[in-house]
């Protein structure tokens, strides 16, 4: 099986993981498509609990999204780690299985700690390799 | 906290960017740095910004492209704007020419405000506003007013 593209999911990564993940990658001389999701349902639950405007608890994941993605970049430009940073906005099981299609992705790191159903999510993508860290 | 319109005035605006591929862009946009004396070593920063882009794409899509890099030759954080009307291939994601171009240098220990800076440049054009009037922008004051109201 040759793992030359890796997608990284960030969502509750810890740094073990992005270690890992980077380590990998560079190990394998694979690029990295780092990907975070806003998703729409999370926002909600937030304006909810936190009885805040929605635009700003959006504001507020997108900042906190883009610091992940360059801190991730900034990281893997040490290891001479290829990558590319995507943010997008949907359904995140929807949206990490259109972008691994789309970029022909070999294999997913999920983060364990991640708010994915994962075992419906292994069962929805049985066609690459599945890391959970 | 930095701001980006202080980053701006300190390094420059280029409205109509010659440079019609990647590598040119960058070049282009980095003599106004070297130019104001910001880069102490104009090659090692080259090479430095090259690797990142050979690295990464830093076309993001939408038009637009981040040339980035931490770099001991860099005096201080500064972000230079650049347009080109025609467009620059950046090999973005959604394979489409790069009109906006910002590039950003700082020096290496600066890693926190310049991570800050490139989130506040790429929130700043997810906005389809933002992008809209920056393509239509006719002289650089525009530029800073269009940033400044949204800082």
């Amino acid at each position: 099986m040759n793992l030359d593209k890796i997608l990284l999911y960030c969502d509750n990564l810890t740094l073990e993981a992005m270690e890992f993940a980077l380590n990998l990658a560079a190990k394998l001389s694979a690029k990295i498509f780092t990907i975070y999701v806003i998703d729409p349902k999370f926002i909600a639950q937030k304006v909810k609990l936190e009885n805040k405007d929605k635009e700003k608890i959006k504001d507020e994941i997108e900042d906190f999204a883009w610091k992940v993605l360059y801190e991730i970049e900034d990281r893997a430009a040490l290891l001479d780690v290829k990558t590319s940073l995507l943010l997008l906005e949907g359904k995140p099981s929807r949206i990490l299985r259109e972008i691994a299609e789309g970029y022909e992705i070999s294999l997913l790191i999920i983060p364990r700690f991640s708010r994915l159903n994962l075992e419906r999510f292994l069962a929805q993508n049985k066609e690459r390799a599945v890391i959970i860290f | 906290m930095v701001r980006l319109i202080d980053l701006l005035k300190k390094g420059g605006i280029i409205l109509e960017l010659k440079a019609k591929e990647k590598v040119e862009a960058i070049k282009e946009l980095a003599g106004v740095l070297i130019e104001k004396e910001l880069i102490t070593d104009a090659q090692t920063f080259f090479q430095e910004i090259l690797k990142r882009e050979n690295l990464e794409s830093t076309g993001i899509g939408m038009g637009i492209a981040l040339p980035h890099a931490r770099s001991p030759a860099v005096k201080e954080l500064v972000v230079v704007f650049g347009r080109s009307e025609e467009g620059v291939d950046f090999s973005s994601l959604d394979q489409k020419p790069s009109h906006l171009i910002f590039l950003i240098a700082a020096p290496e220990e600066r890693k926190d405000e310049y991570i800050y800076t490139l989130v506040k440049i790429s929130k700043l054009l997810r906005k389809d506003d933002v992008r809209i009037a920056l393509n239509k922008v006719k002289n650089e004051e525009e530029v800073l007013t269009i940033v400044r109201d949204y800082e």
